[in-house]
């Protein structure tokens, strides 16, 4: 415990950083092939109706949030924020699974060549990751605000 | 010194990363693996090829001519060609 407390601002960098890479690099995958991602979406079941849309709003998002990530204000907005994406997409997966197999993933890059189930994992593990960032941030956060009051006294 | 390494240089490692590695991987993805049927040999057998799963364009082929599709599961279900733009 006092191991993570010492390394708290190392871990929170880290895993920021590690998150601004995937949302950053499936954001500009996305982009760059937009085309074959916007028909990927409109083989959905689901979100075919929205494909127009959601190709668009997906990629600015997850740039937002790595914008968020990297600021100092708004890390700990950042990191809820990805971990909704996160949880977003995982649920996403897991009902497409129920459905079929076949339906193309529309991740970005490289990620769309992990199987379904092999990204799921992939998610979780960065869930975890981004749980334990939100958990130090806001550790850190309110020792700084006990810090703060007792100044004051 | 280790401040500004965890502020400022951290994030644009990851920054450069990112876009390196999507503009990197883009190259990767326009050869993919294509599926297709001949007869004479038993199985489904497998190609790379640069065409795509896209809903227009020609059909890719095989230099025998057999049709390319994106899954071992061939014409078996809907949307599984592989097209190029004409």
């Amino acid at each position: 415990m006092k191991w993570l407390q010492k390394h708290a601002n190392l871990i929170i960098e880290i895993t920021c950083n590690l998150l601004v890479v995937l949302f950053l690099y499936a954001a500009i995958s996305k982009l760059l092939d937009y085309q074959h991602f916007k028909w990927q979406l409109n083989q959905s079941p689901f979100i075919s109706t929205y494909s127009d849309s959601l190709s668009w709003i997906i990629p600015i998002t997850e740039i937002g949030i790595s914008i968020a990530l990297i600021s100092k204000e708004f890390k700990l907005e950042g990191l809820i924020s990805s971990l909704i994406l996160l949880g977003c997409f995982t649920t996403y997966i897991i009902i497409i699974l129920s459905y079929s197999n076949h339906i193309p993933c529309s991740c970005g890059g490289v990620l769309s060549s992990l199987g379904w189930k092999k990204h799921i994992l992939f998610n979780l593990s960065f869930m975890f990751l981004n749980t334990i960032g939100i958990l130090l941030t806001k550790h850190k956060k309110s020792i700084a605000r006990l810090q703060g009051k007792t100044e004051n006294l | 010194m280790k401040n500004s390494f965890l502020k400022i240089v951290l994030p644009a490692l990851a920054i450069m990363l990112a876009v390196g590695l999507s503009f990197a991987t883009e190259t990767l993805n326009s050869s993919v693996t294509g599926y297709y049927d001949d007869p004479a040999i038993p199985g489904v057998q497998s190609t790379t090829t640069d065409c795509m799963q896209q809903p227009s364009g020609v059909q890719c082929e095989t230099p025998e001519g057999f049709p390319l599709y994106a899954t071992p599961d061939l014409d078996n279900i809907p949307n599984n060609e592989l097209r190029k733009d004409e």
